[in-house]
């Protein structure tokens, strides 16, 4: 696997969320709106890299009995760094997302890209990877943040916990825009369901059951592809039996 | 004896580098955490009141448990005048936390402002909350400058959870505020 691959592997083929179901905690906690979303994602993006990081660095050093505490102790260090600076440069973000900031310390994404890849793979590599599956795991947490947000409320805020840009919140998108109507607020009438829990297990079971009809037909696609090419092997080669036969039949008639 | 030795050796040093990681890290951060609690909360005072920035106050705190109200807070200005109380409301609802600082003037007995301080609950409800509707004022900016005695509540806002913990507090705040200061 070239470094490209590496990287890439994370966002749709490896998807930690949609493929392997991993981090299902934050998936399902954090993701009430876009922003918490992003943010969740920025902080396993920047525990990920660090701690695939060094786990590879001290791989040599750490006696096989004592890997997994050796890694947890480096993976709950950079928890908490990340939850004393967004304590301090980001207290929106910190207090929205509050106890599933420490959380991260178990999130098995990262111990298991510890455990499968940083441990038996060079620094660039793993670094690459964290890179990646965490760039790709914030696609996820980011895509169902917009999904119930959406239905939720109408809208697409920014601005809110993430500072960054921005002086106040923004709106982003609101279905307002396009019914300009007044006394009439979408928000009214929206499916609020979908920024309580039971909302993040619908939301995330709709988008894995789109993913996975994308995947059903695509695969339909390549049988069919190969069940085509196979039909038309079998017809050449029919073909030129049968002008083999012809060829001999005339022959043998002359 | 010696891999038992290398094994607790590594795991020191292991623990060495993460707590010398942290304590920078703390180091670094502890002061701006700090400023960033003290000014945010200080801030809504002095919002509440509708004092500058520049104005300097002090403040008494009394833990209060009655209801959703957690601490009165009562301000005064630079030369110990009594400015009002601030009555602070913590609840957690099914969309998260959220807290709410209830400022009530005790001369006129009149709710000055109502400001949810910080929230974890869904930003679009909040803001439902916060933000004028076409024309009318927001729901909060609809307590300003209410009696006590007699206020009306925006029934037109959605009825969500942060709705319903902020009006159960500031019925709270008025009864705390009537029993501890009302004639």
């Amino acid at each position: 696997m070239n470094k490209k691959e590496n990287f890439f592997k994370g966002f749709i083929k490896e998807n930690p969320i949609f493929v392997f179901l991993l981090g299902m905690c934050p998936a399902l906690a954090v993701t009430g709106t876009f922003e918490t979303s992003l943010g969740m994602g920025l902080l396993v993006i920047f525990v990920l890299t660090m701690s695939n990081i060094v786990v590879s660095l001290i791989k040599g050093f750490i006696p096989d009995e004592l890997r997994t505490p050796s890694y947890i102790v480096v993976i709950a260090t950079f928890v908490t760094v990340v939850k004393m600076l967004s304590e301090a440069y980001a207290v929106e973000l910190y207090d929205a997302l509050g106890v599933f900031i420490p959380l991260i310390v178990v999130n098995c994404l990262i111990l298991g890209r510890a455990e499968a890849f940083a441990s038996k793979n060079n620094v660039v590599d793993s670094m690459i990877d964290g890179l990646g599956m965490g760039l790709g795991f914030t696609f996820g947490l980011v895509l169902i943040g917009l999904f119930r947000e959406f239905f939720a409320t109408g809208a697409i805020v920014y601005g809110e916990y993430l500072k960054f840009g921005v002086d106040a919140p923004i709106e982003i998108f609101n279905l307002d825009w396009l019914i300009p109507v007044k006394d009439f607020f979408i928000s009214d009438y929206t499916l609020g369901m979908f920024s309580l829990p039971p909302g993040a297990f619908i939301a995330l079971g709709v988008i894995l059951a789109i993913m996975q009809y994308k995947k059903h037909v695509k695969t339909q696609k390549e049988i069919a592809e190969k069940k085509r090419i196979i039909e038309e092997k079998k017809k050449a080669a029919l073909a030129k039996k049968a002008a083999a036969a012809a060829a001999k039949k005339a022959g043998a008639s002359a | 004896m010696l891999d038992k030795l290398k094994t607790a050796l590594v795991l020191v040093v292991i623990g060495a580098v993460a707590g010398v990681l942290i304590w920078g890290v703390h180091e670094l951060t502890w002061e701006t955490i700090r400023d960033n609690k003290i000014a945010r909360e200080e801030g809504y005072y002095k919002e509440i009141f509708n004092l500058d920035e520049e104005d300097v106050i002090t403040f008494t705190k009394t833990t209060v448990e009655e209801g959703l109200i957690v601490e009165e807070i009562v301000i005064y200005d630079e030369n110990d005048a009594l400015v009002g109380v601030i009555y602070k409301g913590e609840t957690k609802n099914t969309y998260g936390d959220i807290t709410v600082l209830i400022g009530v003037e005790v001369e006129g007995e009149t709710i000055t402002q109502v400001v949810i301080s910080s929230t974890t609950n869904t930003p679009t409800f909040v803001k439902n909350l916060e933000k004028e509707r076409k024309g009318d004022p927001s729901y909060l900016d609809n307590f300003m400058n209410q009696s006590i005695h007699d206020y009306t509540i925006d029934e037109k806002t959605g009825a969500t959870y942060s709705y319903t913990s902020v009006t159960d507090m500031i019925h709270d705040a008025v009864t705390i505020f009537q029993e501890s200061w009302g004639e």
